[in-house]
């Protein structure tokens, strides 16, 4: 099939009655799933809600490997990609949007697991956009630390969790350091490496993605850099802030529980140390995966010369490759000194702007919207068509209302019989000059 | 003026024979009395044994005898063969009744042998007057039989009125006679097709008016009898008054030789008025298809219940000679031969609906039949399931081969019509059904039902539902039948 | 292995049973023991029966095989006729492999009448494989009305509340149906001299012949399938039918209006059949969207299955009409996966019901706590009924959407959207009946499946698996005889369709198109 790509780039399809370009159609459809598989923009609304099941699972399949199942996808189509500029642009669009859009719900959730699966939802962005700007090899890099760091965080988190009683909302903890230090040194690892802070893995890896995306010099290039800067920045902002509130701090549980806090036993620590090693070497040893000329995919991605991203990656000026990592630490001193320094101020600030802040609390309403607009109507429809269509239109007219037009027929025609001898010789007679009456004007 | 020579006796044996019959039992009964009721009864019916087998060995060929009064051919042979069967099976079903219900007296029996000479004449009949004599011996015999019970008043009512209605109707056939005649200048049928057709057309194309009058008074008379739409009248009410054995012979015999007169009188002499009485036929088909299954719908006593659905099912085997043809003719015959099975069948079933000594007609009093008769409740829904023309059943094919003569003919609006009118019909047949299985069980019947009706439902049951097996000989003999009728 | 009539055998057999059954004599116990096991070891002879001829099956030609005939009505061209090819053969064993679920499935939940139960099981049964593999079209037509009588039985004797309702209901309605049928079978037989259906595959019918022809079949078999708008007995019907009457309804029965429309309206009608393919089309979408919404709103188990056959039925008509290769195949393999999760989410309703009594999804909730076993069996069967990869729903989907995306485009994503809407019914009701807290008392003490419902589940649930993992050998059966019926129609089709639409009123052309 991506032997005859090339072939086929440049014909059309006729879809829904107009005529397409073939493979951007395919390929524009199968990012839709892809969209969906990886929780993007517009079809995002289910990985927050999946947090409910239990951290393991969130660390596996909602962090690592399932959600990434997208950006294998269209990493694997390549092939087909390239020949799709139109798809390309779209898939670079959306990354982009959703690396900052996530970003931007992280800041102001409460309960720990949700701020890490908006974090994965916003570093899938990334993975994407990267893959939007030709920069295949960049995406898959990024899945693969990605992987490490974001497990690292969810087990981590789950670790707390444990710690605490179960309790998940971070209001409710705090100034717990001292009692697991371990757990909170994994932490601060995993939001190391998350933050891109140059040597840990995540640096590598995000730091070509956004080189790419500016080397790759178009609009959307610019803006997909654009929005990969300003998530950064909140990245690093809504990590610390978690490992703040989460460690630092009067403690805001209650008695009972901090009596209770303990570090895991070490069937849950070492994971944790395991996944942390990677999360610190992972990015430096699989560093050729995006080297220059390397030979690292062989022919499994295929990148068109013109499609030059990832080659330009490496030739951007110093101050592309510096800015992630300046801002990176904007976003730790901001959190610091939002959240230790001057504690009141985050509560200030949302009050101030409250507007602000509740939309993003309310995660920008999509599930509001989605509910209005389709839950709603889906039930509405649902329940109308039943009763009235079914019931009132379909049978009446059908079923029973045959039945009813047949037994009224019934009633009317009994009544003919009504017992009277002359009524029925009436009849008779009646019938044949009836019949008389036809034969002599129609002959 | 003809030489006078001796009638071909041998043709009119059966006829003969029972005639001499019917006089000779009628006077062992006199003389016996009315405790020689059941010994009368067993002997009518090996009287029309032997008139059977004495029909079958008749001639299969066009043979006339009485001056070309009386034919006899595989016709008629067909149609008296299923007359006697009904008539005989009729009197046996009934005898467990006549004795209970006050009927147990001698002139019973013989007046239903009378009747079944005056059908075996009008089957044979092939002059109009000899079709008038016919007609008018079963008549008067039936009416005396429906008024049977003189204390009841729902009996006498309904002889009464099929009395009247008998007369007017006996008096429109005199009239159309007596058109056909005046404008033909003959009485048999076989002269009468002659005259017409060298009557030939008038300048305009068209039949002398008094032809098509009288064609239509006697069509009317004969609608009467078969109880067609609209003079169908007097039969949900006498079929409702009259005792039920008396209904059961209703249902079976006279219909039979009324449809064969029916059949032979518009083949024969009139079938160079094809093109005219085919509009009243199917006039008459489609109104008593449609009346037959709407106005049974909401009835709550099954012999009314019958009398509707006799309607319609003639109504279905008028389809077939709307036709006209061979094919036709042929579905009608299937018809009414499988009709006659189910109906006898179901009015097996009807006489033994007794609970204490008492008689039974409504249909909720079968309520759940099929915990308390299973064996009953089987044969009735069989019969109402053919009835309502589903197959394997005996009642599908009947309606195949009509339908099947219909759309050979081009009428598919006919024939859509029909089908349509059976899938409404079907509703109060398995109506029956559902009160024998679904509802709850009300008392038992008296058991046990007798070993007559035992056996006719046994046989008719079986016949009913084996029928698609082996449906040749009905099949055969009807295809030579209606053949006759085309020469 | 095969000079013996294997067909005549597998199709009488059943009837054999039930005239067994009648000869029981005993107390009401003992006639019941022994109606149950009569009954079942019949229905899995069948089985065995029906297995041996797909294992003797000729898989490299499209001609009919196991061929019988007999004289029937010979002056009238109408013989006994019966064969199987890669078309019908499938339904047959779905046939005889469902019949002893259902019995097995009530062996407990039927307490009175057991006898005639198992009787009218039988001779449906025989109905039943009559219709698979019936030759002529008279003989076909026969079987295909026959079994109403039965189903009506089933429906009014041991239904629920409002059976008589639902009972007439089913039976009006397919009689109506079919009485065009039967209009249309004398039409062609008068025509082609005889009803035998190979002899009648070849005949060429003029275009305008074939529109009548075309709708009165239609006429049949959208009441069957059922198509919408003639669907609305359906739900009555399944609803009040008793566990496996539903079995039987959903697994069966329904597929004979897409048999007929395969055996009869494609091969013998294909003008007509591609004049009125967007007509259909058009309904099936209308189904698919309509039945789905309507099913999300159901508070009733049985009826949101109910409307959901209806919405798959559909999907299956919409692969029917596509002329191609994957679209009829995945019709086929559609129904074939359908009669097996279909007949399992009625025993899995059928699970509860005989415990609690109750259809209602509000009567139940957080099963999974005290039924495990049943709650995993639940899930597999809803995953297929959604159509997920590695089940059988998914085969037949994917398929049929390959074939008709080739066709037209719309009909592909609305149908889709359709499909999307099953997730959402399904998971939902799911989730209602088995995630959740145990809250209600009547259910604390629920059991979870017993022997003989893991007996009957675990047939149903590998098939699917199997199906869905590893489809060849079924579509290498089907796949001969479906290039058949394409070329088929291809051949037969002169340019036909145009002709009809002239034939027409401008306007009614129009709005079919």
């Amino acid at each position: 099939m991506f032997a005859t790509a090339p072939d086929v780039a440049g014909s059309e399809l006729d879809f829904l009655g107009h005529n397409f370009d073939a493979l951007t159609v395919i390929c524009i459809l199968l990012f839709v799933g892809a969209m969906g598989k990886s929780a993007q923009f517009l079809l995002h609304t289910w990985l927050p809600d999946a947090m409910e099941g239990p951290t393991p699972v969130s660390a596996l399949i909602h962090a690592a490997t399932m959600v990434t199942a997208g950006v294998f996808l269209v990493a694997r189509c390549s092939p087909l990609f390239e020949y799709a500029p139109i798809a390309l642009a779209v898939v670079t669009f959306v990354g982009a949007t959703t690396a900052i859009f996530a970003a931007t719900i992280a800041i102001t959730q409460n309960d720990i697991k949700r701020v890490i699966a908006y974090s994965t939802c916003s570093q899938l962005g990334y993975m994407f956009f990267a893959c939007g700007v030709s920069a295949y090899s960049a995406g898959m890099f990024h899945l693969t630390t990605h992987a490490f760091f974001k497990a690292l965080l969810f087990l981590g988190a789950g670790s707390v969790i444990h710690a605490m009683s179960d309790e998940q909302d971070m209001r409710k903890m705090g100034g717990i350091w001292k009692a697991i230090p371990l757990t909170y040194l994994l932490m601060w690892i995993g939001s190391l490496a998350l933050a891109g802070v140059p040597f840990f893995s995540g640096f590598f890896s995000k730091d070509v993605i956004l080189e790419s995306a500016f080397a790759a010099a178009t609009g959307l290039g610019h803006y997909a850099f654009a929005a990969g800067i300003a998530a950064a920045v909140l990245t690093a902002l809504y990590s610390w802030r978690l490992i703040i509130l989460t460690f630092h701090g009067k403690p805001r549980a209650d008695e009972k529980v901090m009596a209770h806090v303990h570090e895991s036993p070490p069937i849950m620590t070492v994971p944790l140390i395991l996944l942390a090693v990677g999360a610190i070497v992972s990015g430096y040893l699989l560093l050729p995966m995006v080297g220059s000329h390397s030979d690292f995919w062989g022919t499994s991605i295929l990148v068109l010369p013109h499609h030059n991203a990832l080659e330009g990656a490496h030739h951007v000026d110093f101050w592309v490759k510096a800015l992630p990592t300046i801002v990176a630490v904007i976003g730790i001193l901001a959190a610091y000194f939002l959240y230790m320094a001057k504690p009141h101020l985050p509560g200030v600030i949302a009050q101030r702007l409250r507007p602000l802040y509740l939309f993003s609390y309310n995660k920008w309403y999509f599930d509001e919207l989605y509910d209005w607009a389709f839950v709603r109507p889906a039930k509405y429809l649902g329940y109308g068509l039943w009763k009235q269509g079914d019931g009132g239109v379909i049978d009446g007219i059908g079923p029973d209302g045959v039945a009813a037009a047949a037994a009224a027929i019934a009633r009317r025609v009994v009544k003919l019989q009504s017992g009277y001898v002359y009524h029925y010789a009436f009849l008779m007679l009646a019938g044949v000059a009836v019949i008389i009456t036809w034969y002599l004007i129609l002959g | 003026m003809a030489e006078f020579t001796t009638p071909d006796y041998l043709t009119a044996l059966p006829e003969m024979f029972l005639a001499a019959v019917s006089l000779v039992l009628l006077m062992v009964g006199v003389f016996l009395g009315n405790r020689s009721t059941n010994l009368l009864t067993w002997l009518c019916v090996v009287a029309m044994g032997a008139a059977f087998i004495m029909v079958l060995v008749g001639s299969h060929a066009h043979s006339t005898t009485f001056f070309g009064m009386f034919v006899s051919d595989s016709f008629s042979i067909f149609m008296k063969c299923l007359v006697l069967i009904g008539a005989a099976v009729t009197l046996i079903m009934g005898m467990g009744y006549v004795k209970r219900e006050g009927m147990n007296r001698f002139e019973f029996p013989i007046l239903i042998l009378f009747a079944t000479l005056g059908m075996l004449l009008m089957i044979s009949a092939n002059d109009l007057i000899a079709l008038y004599v016919g007609l008018e011996l079963q008549s008067l015999a039936l009416y005396i039989v429906a008024a049977f019970r003189r204390d009841s008043l729902r009996s006498s009512e309904a002889g009464l009125k099929y009395f009247v209605l008998g007369a007017l109707s006996s008096g429109m056939l005199l009239y159309g006679c007596s058109m056909v005649y005046g404008f033909t200048g003959f009485t048999g049928f076989d002269e009468i097709a002659v005259a017409i057709s060298h009557q030939g057309v008038d300048a305009h194309g068209a039949v002398p008016i008094g032809i098509l009058i009288g064609l239509v008074f006697i069509s009317a008379a004969l609608a009467f009898k078969v109880s067609a739409v609209p003079f169908h009248m007097w039969t949900p009410d006498v079929y409702e008054g009259a005792p039920t054995p008396v209904t059961a012979f209703f249902a079976a015999a006279p219909k039979i030789a009324a449809m064969a007169l029916f059949l032979r009188v518009l083949l024969g002499p009139f079938h160079e008025l094809l093109t005219q009485w085919d509009q009243i036929i199917i006039f008459i088909s489609i109104a008593s298809m449609a009346l037959g299954a709407f106005a049974a719908i909401g009835q709550k006593n099954i012999k009314r219940l019958i009398a509707y659905s006799s309607i319609g099912h003639i109504g279905y085997a008028l389809v077939g000679l709307a036709a006209g043809t061979p094919e036709g003719v042929r579905g009608v015959l299937i018809y009414l031969a499988i009709y006659m099975v189910m109906s006898l069948g179901t009015f097996a079933c009807i006489l033994a609906m007794r609970r204490r000594g008492q008689m039974l007609e409504r249909i909720e009093d079968l309520s759940g039949l099929s915990k308390t008769n299973p064996a009953i409740a089987l044969a009735l829904a069989i019969f109402m399931f053919s009835m309502a023309g589903i197959p394997p059943l005996a009642g599908f094919f009947g309606k195949l081969y009509v339908f099947m003569a219909a759309i050979e003919q081009g009428m598919y609006a006919l024939a859509v019509i029909g089908v349509l009118t059976s899938a409404v019909g079907a509703y109060y047949y398995i109506r029956i059904v559902k009160v024998m299985y679904f509802d709850k069980p009300a008392e038992s019947f008296d058991k046990p039902i007798g070993a007559e009706l035992s056996s006719v439902l046994i046989g008719t049951g079986v016949i009913t539902m084996f029928f698609f097996a082996y449906p040749t000989p009905v099949l055969e003999g009807a295809q030579a039948a209606a053949a006759l009728l085309f020469p | 292995m095969t000079d013996w009539p294997i067909l005549s055998t597998v199709t009488f057999l059943p009837l054999l049973g039930a005239a067994f059954i009648l000869l029981i004599r005993g107390d009401e116990a003992t006639i019941a023991r022994n109606s149950r096991h009569v009954a079942l070891w019949t229905s899995v002879v069948a089985f065995g029966i029906c297995l041996l001829l797909i294992l003797d099956f000729d898989t490299t030609t499209a001609e009919f095989q196991f061929e019988e005939y007999a004289p029937w009505l010979p002056e009238f061209g109408i013989g006994y006729h019966l064969g199987v090819d890669g078309i019908s053969v499938f339904f047959l064993l779905l046939t005889t492999f469902l019949v002893p679920i259902c019995i097995i499935s009530c062996w407990e939940a039927v307490k009175t009448r057991v006898r005639e139960y198992m009787i009218a099981f039988l001779v449906l049964e025989t109905m039943m494989i009559g219709v698979f593999s019936s030759l002529d079209m008279l003989m076909f037509y026969i079987f295909f009305e026959g079994q109403l009588i039965p189903m009506f039985l089933i429906i009014g004797i041991w239904g629920g509340a409002r059976r008589v309702y639902s009972a007439y209901k089913f039976f009006l309605y397919t009689l109506l149906g079919s009485v065009l049928f039967l209009l249309a079978i004398l039409f062609m037989y008068l025509q082609a001299g005889t009803t035998d259906i190979p002899a009648l595959m070849n005949e060429v019918w003029a275009p305008a012949v074939q529109t009548w022809l075309w709708l009165a079949l239609f006429a049949s078999f959208a009441v069957k399938l059922p198509m919408w708008p003639f669907h609305t007995w359906l739900p009555d019907a399944h609803v009040e039918a008793p566990t496996a009457g539903s079995v039987i309804l959903a697994g069966i029965l329904l597929k004979m209006g897409g048999y007929g429309f395969l055996r009869f309206s494609l091969p013998m009608f294909p003008d007509a059949s591609e004049f009125f393919a967007p007509f259909v089309f058009s309904l099936s979408v209308v189904a698919v969207i309509y039945t789905s919404l309507v099913a999300l709103m159901q508070q009733d188990m049985k009826k949101l299955i109910a409307y959901s056959s209806v919405a798959h039925m559909g999907i299956v008509t919409i692969g029917l009409f596509t002329f191609n290769a994957q679209g009829i195949e995945g019709g086929i393999f559609q129904m074939l996966s359908h009669g097996v999760v279909s007949a399992a989410l009625f025993l899995i309703v059928g699970v509860v019901y005989d415990r609690v009594h109750s259809r209602e999804i509000a009567s139940y909730g957080g099963l999974v706590h005290r039924m495990p076993v049943y709650a995993l069996v639940f899930m597999v069967i809803t995953l297929a009924s959604i159509g997920l990869p590695a089940t059988s729903g998914f085969v037949g989907e994917f398929l049929i959407f390959v074939g008709v995306f080739q066709v037209n485009t719309w009909v592909a994503m609305l149908g889709l959207t359709g499909v999307i809407l099953g997730a959402a019914y399904m998971l939902w009701l799911y989730r209602r009946v088995i995630f959740g807290e145990l809250t209600k008392e009547n259910l604390k003490s629920i059991t979870d499946l017993k022997m003989r419902e893991i007996g009957f589940f675990a047939p149903l649930v590998v098939l699917v698996l199997f199906m869905g993992i590893y489809p060849k050998p079924f579509l290498d059966v089907l796949h001969v005889s479906v290039e058949n019926l394409v070329a088929q129609t291809q051949m037969a089709r002169t340019g036909g369709a145009d002709v009809v639409a002239d034939l027409l009123p401008d306007a009614l052309a129009r709005a079919l198109r």
